[in-house]
């Protein structure tokens, strides 16, 4: 068999059980529940045995399946599990939204208020999607030998619950009562340590996966295991999802902040242990900083500039009533340039060297756009005009504008730093080809990264909109 | 001689289009050491994803302009994401094809437009790295470039805090940057230039090992510095300190300390005298810096030899000329003199150094000064190794024309203390040999042969230099910015900020600012170190008087 051939069986074997497992893995949380997964009303149950054969026969077809996709990335492991997300949304959409309807004669319906009849659908797809991955993770093994190599130690995991931990505290300690339990904090810390090694990329990108880990840290254990494990029933309906709304920027933010204190705690680690500096990019500090920063305040300008509209429309007059005392325009077109060029600064220094090219980059920005809707409209500006965040369905439903507009600045951010960075970010001569080789290597490394992102990215959007579309009946 | 090759960040050597295989990657990983790179991600998989990111932002888009402007309702939102996604995730693959293939495009994979260019920097002081930092950034523009700087050591020197080491107020390793750091994208070589042959366009360079290596160039830059001129005078090679290397700001400390040494145990007044009688020649910014920072050292450590008296310590500047500091004005350079004097420095002006031995300096009036110190600061000539060029030359410098252009040559351009480089300004007078100088020659150097290369007319280069910054001791200055004049306390404060910002490298700043600040506090160091023990000016001056600079 040719290195192709054994490429695809390799991933069929570890999809296919992957798939099993994963399929058990949803049976079991919804037998807790005493539901069926929509597939079941496919399938004639003609005994108990028959149906469950078919069923994992069902499910490992989708591990075969995701077994193929996965296949071709070369992902760290979190990274994948993010594409088993995406790839449980793809199902959703296929499945209940497309096939099952065609399946039973009707019409594909592939509106809001279907979708969000079959949300609880939707979360049985991301958990499953999710189990595939991570059981395709153990089973196959990652596609890239130094990812290997970097699988993590027990230090990198006292680090990760250690930045748990903190994270969780700080939270606590800033959001009182709607801060996640503080337990979650070491395991999420735990769970990024290992599913992410230390890698090159920074802290920026370890903060466009926090928010990823966030996200399904609120599936698997927000709306799933903690329920469970708490003696009620899954909290999958739309209501108990909007009801308890707080809980996903809640989420969201300890993962982000999570993997920004492990990624700080990474580089003191030299500091502070006798690992073997082999293991450490070399030292950057005080390298192009002061540029990235400048080129970061570029870049938010613009982007400030593009949603300046939108921006001038929302709560930022009022923010900047209450900074500066003016209720004019050009105070508070002011007040937002400002934040825009402040938000720019901190994306230079968090993502500089990340954008390897503008689909990259455009990635890395949409991403930190969405972090800054969870962070600005919902969190920072209701605290900001005296009040508290506005962790609701309902406050969400009214900011869905801002989050479009959130996503237009970080892509016109991305982009535009991209542009500005890119002739001096690239290493354009290597000197040698073992240089040149780490400049490739490095490169494929962010490149493989931005699919796996980008795919969790769509997936988040997609249950977003679907949870807080019509949450006050209007947006 | 066999020549690493040329090779791209894709993996491809120079006229090799880049194949990506898992085979091709496996040899790559055995060159690094690390796991062969397997294949890269499945790009039709990656395409149709990274195309939904162009789905989410026409959504955004078409959220926030054409939905609410056909007043549509909320519940359009999702199907509108849908759509966008499909949209964008159909056109995806082709899309991130055609993206990469322009990037791919962008690097120099074989058929770069304008072929492969070598550019060889031969001095790694100011003028030769601003060339090569020049080049770096306009390599975006010019993948075929290939630049490679020479240099004998593998840092760059900030030569206007010389003093400061050799005053023993900042330390050594501070000032010097390292060239590979300075100059990330520049293929970097420690070595020495043996001789260039231009006809061959070969540089031949003798490695720190002694192995000689032949680099061939399109372009050659020089930028070889002088060395100091000690114009053969008897005696003065081989007693006199200079000041141009990090070796020599070390010694001249490790020199002053250990005639402090000396003279404390030395019961004969006359001979403590001797050993305590500095004599500086030159009265130009270096040598008056010098004489001030000596005299500096000396009473700020005079408290640990309890047998040297305030007052025994004697500061010679010898001058040949009127006045000091010609280069400043009248009312500055009175101001410097003043300054000197008020503090102890005696003046010996319009006479100069003819001789000198072990134990005494003959001047051109016939004064014998009894003195075991003479530190040389009366002049430089550019590196010897110009003369073995074919090149048009007057007072050892280059002839360049007003584009930084070698008379008479089309692929070889000088600049700095080397190259004599005409002011268009002021009627084609030589510019002077400063280091703000050599920087602007740099870049014009690096823009003009990029300009040469790419078939357009090079730039006559003009520059009106920003001013002058003289220390004159302890906290004292004099400085010319601009036509603007200051001295005393605002010129040092405004030496020590222009200087510290000027210095490369953030880490570099810190630390020096860190040194200035143990200062405020702590005594100077008095320990000797290596140089010392030699016993006084290094005996091979006078052959490293005779080297070339790079």
């Amino acid at each position: 068999m040719n290195p192709a051939g054994r490429s695809v069986a390799r991933a069929l074997a570890a999809g296919a059980p992957a798939g099993m497992a994963g399929g058990l893995a949803l049976q079991a949380a919804v037998g807790r529940a005493g539901e069926l997964p929509t597939v079941a009303a496919l399938l004639p149950a003609t005994s108990w045995k028959a149906g469950f054969l078919a069923h994992l026969a069902v499910f490992a077809v989708l591990g075969a399946g995701f077994g193929l996709l996965a296949r071709g990335q070369r992902c760290l492991p979190g990274e994948t599990v993010f594409l088993g997300l995406a790839y449980g949304v793809l199902w959703w959409c296929l499945g209940p939204l497309t096939l099952l309807p065609l399946a039973l004669g009707r019409t594909p319906a592939l509106d809001l208020a279907a979708a969000q009849q079959q949300f609880p659908s939707l979360v049985g797809h991301l958990l499953l999607g999710a189990s595939i991955a991570l059981a395709f993770v153990i089973l196959h093994g990652p596609a890239d030998p130094a990812a290997q190599r970097g699988s993590p130690d027990a230090g990198a995991l006292l680090r990760g619950a250690a930045a748990g931990t903190l994270a969780a505290l700080l939270l606590r300690w800033a959001m009182d009562g709607r801060a996640p339990a503080l337990a979650l904090g070491p395991a999420l810390g735990v769970a990024q340590a290992a599913l992410s090694p230390r890698s090159s990329q920074g802290a920026g990108a370890a903060l466009v996966r926090g928010q990823g880990y966030g996200f399904v840290a609120w599936v698997v254990g927000g709306l799933t295991v903690v329920p469970l494990l708490g003696g009620g029933g899954l909290l999958w309906s739309l209501e108990e999802v909007r009801g308890g709304f707080a809980s996903l920027p809640a989420y969201l933010l300890l993962g982000a902040l999570s993997a920004l204190v492990l990624a700080g705690l990474d580089r003191l680690a030299p500091l502070l242990s006798s690992e073997h500096l082999r293991a450490y990019p070399g030292a950057t500090a005080g390298s192009g900083v002061l540029a990235a920063a400048l080129r970061g305040a570029v870049a938010g300008l613009l982007g400030g500039a593009a949603i300046s509209h939108l921006m001038l429309q929302s709560t930022i007059p009022a923010v900047a009533a209450r900074l500066t005392g003016s209720t004019g325009l050009l105070a508070g077109l002011a007040v937002n340039l400002s934040i825009g060029v402040a938000i720019g600064v901190s994306y230079g220094l968090l993502f500089r060297r990340l954008g390897q090219d503008a689909s990259c980059a455009l990635g890395w920005g949409l991403s930190y756009g969405l972090l800054w809707w969870v962070l600005g409209p919902l969190t920072l500006l209701p605290a900001l005009l005296g009040g508290e965040p506005q962790w609701t369905a309902a406050a969400a439903a009214g900011s869905v504008g801002a989050l479009a507009g959130h996503l237009v600045y970080g892509a016109c951010l991305g982009l535009a730093f991209h542009l500005l960075e890119a002739p001096f970010g690239v290493p354009w001569l290597a000197r040698s080809p073992a240089e040149a080789v780490q400049a490739r290597r490095r490169r494929d490394e962010l490149l493989a990264s931005t699919p796996a992102l980008s795919a969790l990215l769509v997936a988040m959007l997609l249950t977003l909109l679907v949870v807080v579309t019509g949450a006050t009946g209007s947006v | 001689m066999a020549r690493p090759e040329l090779v791209t960040p894709n993996g491809a050597s120079m006229g090799t289009r880049a194949v990506r295989t898992g085979r091709h990657a496996g040899r790559e990983g055995r060159i690094t050491g690390d796991p062969p790179l397997p294949p890269p991600s499945d790009p039709l998989a990656s395409g149709v994803i990274e195309g939904m990111l162009v789905g989410v932002l026409a959504w955004a888009v078409l959220s926030l302009t054409l939905l609410p402007a056909l007043d549509a309702t909320a519940s359009s939102l999702f199907p509108v994401l849908l759509v966008s996604l499909c949209a964008s995730g159909t056109v995806g693959p082709g899309l991130q094809a055609a993206l990469r293939q322009r990037h791919q495009r962008r690097l120099p994979a074989g058929a770069a437009p304008l072929g492969r260019r070598r550019v060889v920097i031969v001095g790694g002081g100011f003028g030769g790295v601003s060339v090569a930092r020049r080049l770096e950034q306009l390599l975006p523009r010019m993948p075929g470039l290939d630049v490679t700087l020479v240099s004998r050591s593998n840092y760059l020197l900030f030569t206007p805090m010389l003093m400061e080491v050799a005053a023993g107020t900042v330390g050594s390793g501070h000032v010097s940057v390292p060239l590979r750091a300075a100059c990330p994208r520049t293929r970097f070589r420690q070595a020495e230039v043996d001789s260039i042959d231009p006809a061959a366009r070969l540089v031949h360079v003798r490695g720190v090992g002694g192995a000689l290596e032949s680099l061939p160039y399109d372009h050659l830059v020089l930028a070889l510095g002088a060395v100091p001129n000690v114009c053969d005078l008897p005696g003065v090679a081989d007693n006199a300190l200079t000041l141009k290397t990090l070796e020599d700001a070390r010694r001249l400390r490790d020199h002053v300390i250990g005639r402090l040494e000396q003279a404390d145990l030395e019961a004969d007044p006359r001979e403590r005298r001797r050993w305590l009688t500095f004599v500086v020649a030159g009265g130009g910014f270096a040598g008056t810096e010098a004489v001030a920072g000596v005299f500096d050292l000396v009473h700020s450590v005079l408290s640990y030899f309890p047998n040297v008296r305030r007052g025994e310590p004697r500061f010679v500047l010898v001058h040949s000329r009127e006045r000091i500091l010609p280069e400043l004005g009248g009312r500055l350079a009175r101001y410097a003199h003043r300054r000197l004097q008020d503090r102890g420095i005696q003046l010996r002006l319009g006479i100069t150094v003819v001789g000198a031995s072990q134990r005494e300096v003959r001047l051109s009036d016939g004064e014998v000064l009894p003195a075991r110190t003479l530190i040389w600061a009366a002049g430089t000539r550019p590196s010897p190794l110009l003369g073995a060029l074919p090149l048009a030359r007057q007072a050892g410098a280059v002839l360049v024309d007003p584009t930084l252009r070698v008379r008479g040559s089309s692929d070889m351009w000088a600049l700095g203390d080397c190259a004599r480089v005409p002011d268009v300004e002021r009627g084609g007078a030589p510019q002077p040999p400063t280091a703000q100088h050599a920087e602007r020659q740099g870049k014009a150097v690096a823009e003009n042969l990029v300009a040469a290369m790419t078939g357009k007319a090079p730039e006559v280069f003009r520059y009106r230099g920003l001013g002058f910054l003289v220390p004159l001791g302890h906290q004292s200055a004099a400085a010319e910015v601009r036509g603007m004049r200051f001295s005393g306390l605002p010129a040092w404060l405004l030496w020590r900020a222009v200087y510290l910002w000027k210095l490369p490298g953030l880490e570099k700043r810190l630390r020096v600012l860190l040194d200035w600040t143990i200062e405020l506090f702590f005594p100077r160091d008095i320990a000797l170190t290596a140089g010392e023990r030699r016993g006084g000016p290094d005996p091979s001056a006078r052959r490293r008087a005779r080297q070339p600079a790079a």
